[in-house]
């Protein structure tokens, strides 16, 4: 029995096997890159706005917080005029404006661009006013329309 | 074109190799490496054990790019890695699933060497190196288990915490150097963090560096050796 074996190595099997397993790897290493791709691109934010709605309390009387509504930030401030909700994004570059309480008007920190309660300008480089964003009051809570 | 191809290759290749000497070094240490005879599938367990750790290593970085060490956010970054990201949940359980498998495969791998006798003169340092990733690989589990922050991994903890306080004197020290405070709050999650993401992740690469330079250094130990000398 031993006789009949042949004893020159088998290049093809050999070859096939190697090709076998390369291809084999390949498609695992693939999958695994397709995987992490996935998982590391940005995932699409869900907002699907819940009807969206903060407790008056979270602000006070001459206070701001900002939100994130609709996928972009929104500034909610309680001045003296009221409630009121703005884009938070300055109109000149898109910086976030922040709401200075002792002053009661916003300042934007990148360009020293300044609004008042209602978003107009009153000075530095904006064009424009901010972009306002309807609320309402209803039963302390502060509704997005 | 291919021909060309394949030519700049050669030419990046040598031009590397003349370098670092990487071609003999993959001769030496691979394609050429001489391995005793008659290896058994027990042998293939360390290797185990350094792919498990690679994924270990590959899963919790992906991890921690969406993971917040925080109380007020970490279940919900957990919850949003498990059901939002797309195949969060695989990586996540991959890597719950290797810790696991981490520690049976360094037990397997354990037992095998104590069972071949590899752990004796001249191997030493590479067993203590060995158990001490044991140990390192048991407190990352415990680290890590705390993270997702749900009520089970903070009662888990809780109870774990509370093991060495009846040592006398120094027990209720160590509990409270462990927790950081009297009973679990936000900074025993940020140490458990620092130490599952930083602190032991660097010591067991250092020290599987050590264990991996010292079983090359040595070469695989052979039982049939070992045996037939005493034989004679």
């Amino acid at each position: 029995m031993s006789e009949t074996i042949d004893k020159t190595p088998r290049t093809n099997r050999r070859g096939f096997i190697q090709w076998s397993l390369l291809g084999l790897l390949s498609a695992w290493f693939l999958a695994s890159l397709n995987m992490i791709v996935q998982f590391l691109i940005p995932p699409a934010r869900s907002h699907k706005s819940k009807d969206l709605s903060i407790p008056l309390t979270q602000i006070p009387p001459g206070t701001s917080t900002v939100v994130n509504y609709k996928g972009s930030p929104v500034i909610v401030v309680n001045s003296d005029l009221g409630v009121a909700a703005f884009d938070a994004a300055c109109t000149h570059l898109g910086c976030v404006v922040k709401w200075l309480p002792e002053q009661q008007n916003f300042y934007c920190p990148c360009h020293a661009g300044k609004f008042d309660q209602t978003g107009k300008v009153i000075s530095g480089p904006p064009p424009e006013p901010l972009h306002p964003v309807k609320v309402e009051v209803v039963n302390d809570n502060i509704v997005f329309l | 074109m291919i021909t060309w191809l394949k030519k700049q290759a050669l030419a990046l290749y040598d031009w590397v190799d003349y370098r670092t000497g990487v071609q003999d070094l993959t001769k030496d240490q691979l394609t050429e490496y001489r391995v005793p005879p008659k290896l058994n599938k027990w042998y293939s367990l360390g290797g185990l054990a350094l792919f498990v750790l690679i994924m270990q290593l590959v899963t919790g970085t992906l991890l921690l790019v969406y993971y917040v060490p925080s109380t007020e956010e970490g279940f919900a970054s957990v919850q949003r890695i498990m059901l939002e990201i797309p195949y969060g949940w695989l990586i996540r359980v991959s890597h719950a699933v290797g810790s696991h498998a981490m520690i049976f495969v360094l037990i397997l791998h354990m037992v095998s060497v104590v069972c071949m006798g590899s752990y004796k003169k001249p191997r030493e340092i590479t067993w203590l190196t060995g158990c001490a990733l044991l140990f390192l690989s048991l407190g990352i589990c415990f680290t890590g288990y705390l993270l997702p922050w749900s009520q089970l991994s903070y009662w888990a903890t809780t109870v774990a915490t509370n093991i060495p306080e009846p040592i006398p004197l120094i027990g209720p020290w160590i509990v409270k150097i462990i927790r950081g405070g009297e009973s679990i709050s936000p900074d025993t999650l940020n140490r458990f963090f620092a130490l599952h993401v930083v602190v032991i992740p660097a010591v067991m690469l250092a020290l599987v560096g050590v264990h991996l330079f010292l079983v090359r250094v040595l070469g695989i130990s052979d039982p049939s050796k070992n045996k037939s000398k005493k034989d004679s």
